[in-house]
């Protein structure tokens, strides 16, 4: 049995609770901005409402400019960007390399890394007696070719991206600055590939062939594959997953 | 990729379909954002070690859901419903253990609250009591109640929610709160006891 107190709190934590008239906080944070449709009535409920006043003091706390943070919250937000590589590690276990120092230890490694080794003494000793043979021309650092084009790691398909409500004409992505051409690959689920070909340009014009595989309801994937003039791979975007959504008029 | 809106990161990075190809839009998205949600948690919870931990979760629990952000949606709020719940969770769960450091008055005072008058006709006590507090509090201790007594939160944290400067914080707004809707409460049964009789007399 509650006592008269206890009935009291209930009373008004009833009172206070959210009701099926507030908004859902989509609404609310469009009222904030001002974007809000039916900001007349929601404006009204936002008078009456302690539940809603008070989300709505939460949501702007959340959105107040950075300029009005304090020094211990700047602090905070530094000490949480030098984690996000351990946020990265923690949201996606499946995706995480191994790291290269732990790889390096394998039995398998240790071997390649033997005959690895093994080779580059034979190309040293090689080097060494050339260079010891006057007659024989001089090899010179400067007569390299220019500098070493480093893997840069991903780049982005920008179409066809996610559900699509039109059959995509054509693959679209950002341009590499040291790519001198790209593979471009559609694959199915199961990873099979259902088209390739080789452009120089950042997009490609999907022939008929390869239309004809974008049906409704199915999911593909487009790949892109960035190489430098020597043929070296210099980036790609990795799988990405587009879809023709099923029922739509023409297809 | 700073030219994407976070919505149209988030659409490459689904279309990614959970592979690496999607960490290069989350992690702008990431930079974007690190610092809101840290200064967020920060306000909550008033200690820097507590935010760090508290927004580092948010972020994993955002980037794990990352598929189920709905076209249409916009990403600051949805990203302020997952550090809003997680937040609030973590802060009761905390209040439960027995961290709170400020406690109410036990004062049983004596509402003249029946329980018939909420039980039975619980819609129409609750919204006799919701106008009791619109006539009654102002928004300050409206919210404060809300903070406190919906989301169980405890009081030195509403205190600190609400940037309350006052010696006492927000446990001074709740006694007040409680004394007014206490005598607006006496106030209405009196004018309802001599509305009955006056028409018993009729």
């Amino acid at each position: 049995m509650l006592n008269k107190e206890q009935l009291a709190e209930v009373a008004i934590r009833e009172a206070l609770k959210a009701t099926g008239d507030c908004p859902p906080i989509e609404e609310l944070a469009s009222f904030a901005s001002g974007q809000a449709q039916a900001a007349t009535s929601l404006a009204k409920h936002l008078q009456t409402c302690a539940y809603c006043q008070t989300e709505m003091h939460l949501l702007k706390t959340f959105l107040a400019p950075e300029t009005s943070r304090t020094q211990e919250a700047s602090q905070a937000a530094d000490r949480l960007r030098s984690r996000s590589k351990e946020i990265f590690r923690q949201a996606f276990p499946a995706i995480e390399s191994t790291p290269w120092w732990r790889s390096v230890f394998t039995a398998k490694r240790m071997a390649q890394a033997s005959l690895t080794m093994a080779a580059l003494l034979l190309v040293a000793a090689a080097i060494l007696f050339l260079r010891s043979t006057p007659s024989r021309p001089q090899f010179e650092a400067k007569n390299q070719t220019g500098p070493d084009v480093l893997r840069s790691g991903s780049f982005a398909v920008l179409s066809p991206l996610g559900d699509l409500q039109e059959r995509p004409k054509e693959i679209v992505w950002e341009k590499v600055p040291q790519a001198a051409s790209y593979q471009v690959r559609l694959l199915a689920v199961d990873r099979s590939e259902l088209w390739k070909t080789t452009t120089a340009d950042s997009r490609i014009e999907l022939p008929s062939a390869a239309r004809e595989q974008i049906v409704p309801a199915k999911t593909l994937f487009a790949e892109v594959a960035a190489f430098d003039a020597s043929g070296k791979q210099v980036g790609a975007t990795g799988l990405v997953r587009f879809r023709l959504v099923p029922g739509v008029p023409g297809h | 990729m700073e030219r994407f809106t976070d919505e149209e990161l988030i659409e490459r990075c689904q279309a990614a379909d959970g592979s690496a190809a999607g960490e290069p839009f989350l992690n702008v998205l990431f930079q974007r954002h690190h610092g809101q949600v840290a200064s967020w948690c920060y306000h909550i919870t008033g200690d820097t070690n507590s935010a760090v931990d508290l927004a580092q979760e948010v972020f994993i629990k955002a980037f794990q859901g990352i598929g189920s952000f709905r076209r249409g949606s916009k990403f600051t709020t949805w990203l302020y419903s997952i550090a809003r719940n997680h937040c609030l969770d973590e802060l009761r769960s905390r209040k439960r253990q027995g961290q709170e450091t400020a406690t109410l008055p036990d004062d049983l005072e004596d509402w003249g609250i029946e329980r018939a008058d909420f039980v039975i006709e619980q819609r129409e006590s609750r919204e006799l009591m919701q106008r009791l507090i619109r006539e009654a509090l102002d928004e300050t201790e409206t919210k404060v109640m809300t903070l406190h007594y919906v989301h169980e939160l405890p009081l030195d944290t509403v205190s600190r929610m609400l940037g309350l400067t006052n010696e006492s914080g927000a446990k001074a707004y709740i006694v007040s709160a409680r004394r007014k809707l206490k005598r607006a409460h006496e106030m209405w049964n009196d004018r309802t006891k001599a509305e009955k009789a006056s028409r018993h007399a009729e």
